[in-house]
């Protein structure tokens, strides 16, 4: 995947999640600064900027730009937090370390391997929602266990035990013995539900 | 039960290291407290935790004590919901008050909401394995989610139905039934046995009688005898008893004679006996007759003569020769020996008066001598005292001066006074003394002369008188003459008594012989008489003793037959009793066995009843445990691994290696589980603890809790967490401080978080900034004054608009 189309899909990606894009050159405090895309949150005071390091071949200058943003919100009080989602090949480790202090950074890299959309998935992961399987639906709950097990076997008994489970196991295993017993003292077994 | 979960504030007074009072505000969806350690920021959620649980369940009872601040009395916590106040007051151990949640809350909170920086150590082996009973933590925490209590009791309920023994366990009456069958199985097969056993005696009684009822041989195939035939057969075959006894009593009369036949025929014949017998007696006769008229007249004449002195003494002819001689034997010998003791008595005390006389006469000279020698002694009055006085003289003497009469004693003699005075009373004592010897001798003297006097009167008292010694001599000298005389005879008389023994045999024997004829006599006619009554009379000419033989012979095989036939009859008699007494035994044995073959079906069929049961419950064991397994892999797979792995993901977003629970191998295992990392391309690999760093390692804590958090059910809101970042490098705490609004704003938690530092803390104030109307922040800084006072810093911030509000 080129760092190009690695960036339409950040961009997609956040849209989906519930950002804006924000046009280019970004401008804080009248002051231009261009970046591959930017991005801010309707919910969140995040302010999402993504760094194509193909791009930014000039180490020095983008942290510079870096830097300038992060002062130019301070300048005008801004109360956003920055997050850099950094595309292409990983930045030399004190320009990252320059972007860490102004913001947060999400490398992307170059994600190679089986599922390279699910890798750019998981490096911008944090910004995305957070889906939790809904537990309100229990993917079962005993009534239906119950009805799917009665339907297998059929007995008075049986359903005599499965009447008393919600009382514990010593009153399963008792009721057990009283049906059992029953069955050894009767000349015949016991009767059929269907 | 209303819902108020509307925190608006949190007042602290006194409480663990709050020194003082201050009122934390909780009304926004974020709270962040500041404190440096020790400032009493963990106090302010401890307090929080109290109100809301109404325990401190990190705090041990030992440390109670120490809830109230050093120094203080009491302590207060009171928090202020929208709708109602909870107040819980502290003084030296004894908290009191009540709390704003219920028990299952109070677990929830307490499991779910709260991580203190101690829980956030242990998490990961909190959730490990269980050691020891019971679920661990997760096994519960599933469970719950589950709501699986239901077809666990089931399944662990219906555990028994695995194995017939632990339904023999389970159920009394089935193990018994069980045993009983077994008995019953035995019983009926031990019955079985019998029965055939019966039935085959019951056959061979049969043919054994059979056998014996037949004329002849059986026929080959075997007979079984019918019991109305051997019935038939046996009065055919009655009894003889009344011949047999009659034959026995003949034959033994017949034995008898026989044997007194064989008595008197050992003897040699009777006639020739008497014959010889009667020569005998007469012969014997005629020496007793000579003999008497011979020695035997001498004898008499003997006697007659000793009889004039022995008037006792019986004649020879009536007791005998040598009875009659030895009684006159005797009387002589006695009368002899008689006078000659006398005599020899009489000799002998004459010797001894011989002797008296002499020492008697010894005596008397000597007494005379002694008083021819006292004659001579002149004794003064008393020798003694004379010379006691004269030794009493002894001191006096002074010199040779004699106190009597004054002269000088060196006059008369050379010798000293003293010296003469001494020897003087020296033969004065002597002389006493040899009187006094002289006296005693005489005395004993005339004692000895006494007593042998006395001896010789009783000598003369005691002697025969001269006649009677002389008629005793006269009377010796005819005995002694008889007695020669009887000795002579001896010899003739014992011929004499052995003639007559010899007589008297003769005697007895013609007696014998004549007898014994007249035995035979009779005896023939007696067996005559008896062969004719059993009429088979003896032949004249037979021997009587061949003929008695001939008879026994022929009675005996007569009774012998008799014998054989009633054996016959008996056994019959006893074959028949056997057999219908085995007849009956096998009918019996026939109706147990039957009955034991009913019993033993019945139970067996009780057994299969239990054991299809059984089967249809293990069904559904086995259904269950299936569903248990699938839910649970479900709950695993689904909800719980799937939200770890996004939480650990997107605070690690490089770590290739995801904490993960491995899912229970079958579904037999139940709910336990196992941590493990899973690689980002899917294969699974070593435990955390293995595969992470520290950091990571912490992170993978936290993100398992909030995981936990978020899978279950939801009951309460917040999320109250102590320092959670304690090792987390700057990466990762933006990463979380993301979270955490994604958890605030999105999901609609409530936090409440406390760090120490401030760079943090300010950091986080930014990342928390409202970003919409409905979003707010408290932050709480806390410090503490010169006096030692906590102090408070609390502001609210809400939503205003940015400066940068871009248009896209």
């Amino acid at each position: 995947m080129s760092p190009g189309t690695q960036v339409e899909k950040v961009v997609t990606l956040l849209i989906e999640a519930g950002y804006r894009s924000v046009s280019q050159p970004l401008l804080v405090a009248n002051v231009p600064f261009v970046f591959a895309a930017a991005l801010a949150g309707k919910r969140s005071p995040d302010l999402v900027v993504i760094i194509d390091t193909t791009e930014e071949p000039d180490g020095h200058a983008l942290g510079a730009k870096v830097a300038g943003l992060a002062r130019a919100l301070d300048l005008v009080g801004s109360r956003k937090t920055l997050t850099f989602v950094v595309v292409g090949p990983r930045p030399p480790s004190d320009l990252f370390q320059h972007m860490a202090r102004a913001g947060r950074v999400l490398l992307v890299g170059t994600p190679t391997g089986d599922d390279p959309d699910l890798a750019l998935q998981h490096a911008v992961a944090v910004l995305l929602p957070l889906s939790v399987a809904p537990t309100a639906q229990q993917p079962t709950s005993w009534t239906a266990v119950r009805k799917s097990l009665l339907a297998g076997h059929s007995g008075d008994d049986v359903a005599a035990v499965f009447g008393v489970a919600s009382r514990g196991a010593d009153a399963v295993r008792s009721e057990l013995r009283t049906q059992l017993e029953m069955a050894l003292g009767s000349g015949s077994e016991p009767r059929d539900d269907e | 039960m209303t819902n108020d979960w509307d925190l608006d504030s949190l007042l602290i007074r006194d409480f663990r290291s709050i020194r003082g009072q201050i009122t934390v505000p909780l009304g926004a969806q974020v709270v962040l407290i500041h404190g440096t350690n020790g400032t009493g920021k963990t106090t302010v959620l401890s307090a929080l935790e109290l109100g809301l649980t109404g325990e401190l369940a990190e705090v041990p009872p030992k440390d109670r004590e120490y809830l109230v601040h050093r120094g203080r009395s009491e302590a207060t916590v009171e928090l202020r919901t929208r709708g109602q106040t909870v107040t819980h007051s502290i003084e030296a151990a004894t908290v009191d008050g009540r709390a704003l949640l219920q028990d299952d809350q109070v677990k929830f909170f307490q499991e779910r909401c709260y991580l203190t920086q101690a829980t956030l150590g242990r998490l990961l082996e909190i959730y490990q394995e269980p050691v020891g009973y019971g679920d661990s933590p997760l096994t519960r925490f599933v469970k719950d989610l589950l709501g699986l209590d239901e077809l666990e009791a089931l399944i662990e309920g219906l555990d028994c139905v695995r194995d017939r023994r632990l339904v023999k366990r389970l159920s009394d009456s089935y193990s018994e039934t069980v045993s009983r069958l077994d008995r019953e199985r035995e019983h009926s097969n031990r019955v079985v046995r019998d029965l055939r056993v019966a039935r085959a005696a019951r056959r061979d009684a049969r043919e054994a009688l059979a056998r014996t009822t037949a004329e002849k041989p059986a026929p080959s195939g075997v007979a079984l005898a019918n019991e109305i035939a051997v019935e038939g057969w046996l009065e055919l075959h009655s009894d003889d008893e009344v011949g047999a006894a009659k034959l026995v009593g003949q034959r033994r009369e017949l034995m008898s004679l026989a044997g007194r036949w064989k008595q008197l025929s050992d003897a040699c014949g009777p006639g020739r006996e008497i014959a010889d017998a009667e020569t005998t007696e007469s012969s014997a006769r005629g020496h007793v007759d000579e003999w008497w008229r011979g020695p035997g007249q001498k004898l008499d004449a003997l006697l007659d003569d000793l009889r004039s002195t022995f008037p006792s003494l019986a004649s020879a002819r009536a007791v005998g020769p040598r009875s009659s001689f030895r009684a006159a034997a005797a009387f002589v010998l006695e009368d002899l020996e008689r006078r000659r003791r006398e005599l020899s008595a009489d000799d002998e005390l004459q010797a001894v008066a011989a002797g008296t006389r002499e020492a008697l006469d010894k005596n008397r000279a000597r007494v005379t001598t002694i008083d021819e020698q006292l004659a001579e002694l002149v004794p003064p009055t008393d020798l003694e005292q004379l010379a006691h006085v004269l030794a009493a003289l002894a001191p006096h003497l002074a010199g040779e001066e004699c106190p009597v009469c004054g002269r000088d004693y060196s006059e008369i003699s050379s010798e000293p006074l003293s010296a003469r005075l001494a020897a003087r009373i020296s033969e004065l004592t002597t002389l006493a003394s040899q009187l006094q010897d002289l006296t005693k001798a005489r005395v004993k003297a005339v004692n000895a002369a006494r007593q042998a006097e006395s001896s010789l009167a009783e000598y003369d008292a005691g002697k025969l008188a001269e006649a009677h010694q002389l008629q005793l001599r006269t009377e010796l000298a005819s005995l002694e003459g008889a007695h020669q005389k009887l000795l002579a005879l001896e010899d003739l008389v014992n011929e004499g008594a052995a003639l007559i023994e010899r007589h008297v045999a003769a005697q007895t024997r013609l007696a014998r012989a004549r007898d014994d004829a007249r035995a035979v006599t009779e005896l023939r006619s007696t067996a005559d008489e008896l062969s004719t009554s059993m009429g088979r009379k003896l032949e004249e000419s037979e021997p009587l003793g061949d003929g008695l033989e001939r008879l026994i012979v022929a009675t005996g095989e007569e009774l012998a037959a008799i014998e054989a036939r009633r054996q016959k009859r008996d056994e019959v008699s006893d074959g028949l009793a056997t057999l219908r007494a085995l007849t009956a035994q096998a009918a019996d044995q026939e109706s147990r066995a039957e009955e034991h073959r009913k019993v033993v079906a019945d139970l067996q069929a009780a057994v299969g009843r239990i054991e299809s049961r059984r089967q249809v419950f293990r069904g559904v064991r086995r259904d269950a445990i299936e569903a248990r397994g699938k839910i649970t892999r479900e709950v695993f797979s689904t909800s719980l691994n799937a939200v770890w792995r996004d939480l650990f993901i997107r605070l690690a977003p490089s770590e290739p290696f995801v904490p993960a629970f491995r899912l229970p191998a079958s579904d037999a295992e139940g709910v336990t589980a196992h941590l493990e990392t899973v690689h980002r391309d899917g294969h699974p690999a070593g435990s955390p603890q293995a595969m992470l760093s520290a950091g990571n390692l912490n992170t993978a804590a936290l993100t398992l809790f909030l995981a936990l958090h978020l899978s279950a059910p939801q009951k309460l809101p917040w999320l109250v967490l102590d320092d959670p970042v304690q090792s987390m490098d700057e990466l990762h705490v933006s990463q979380f401080a993301a979270l955490l609004r994604t958890l605030a704003h999105q999901h609609g938690r409530r936090l409440i978080i406390a760090v120490h530092e401030r760079q943090l803390f300010e950091y986080l104030a930014l990342e928390m900034t409202p970003a919409a109307p409905e979003q707010s922040l408290i932050t709480v800084d806390l410090s503490s004054n010169l006096d030692g006072d906590t102090l408070a810093t609390t502001a609210f911030v809400t939503y205003a608009a940015d400066a940068v509000e871009s248009a896209a």
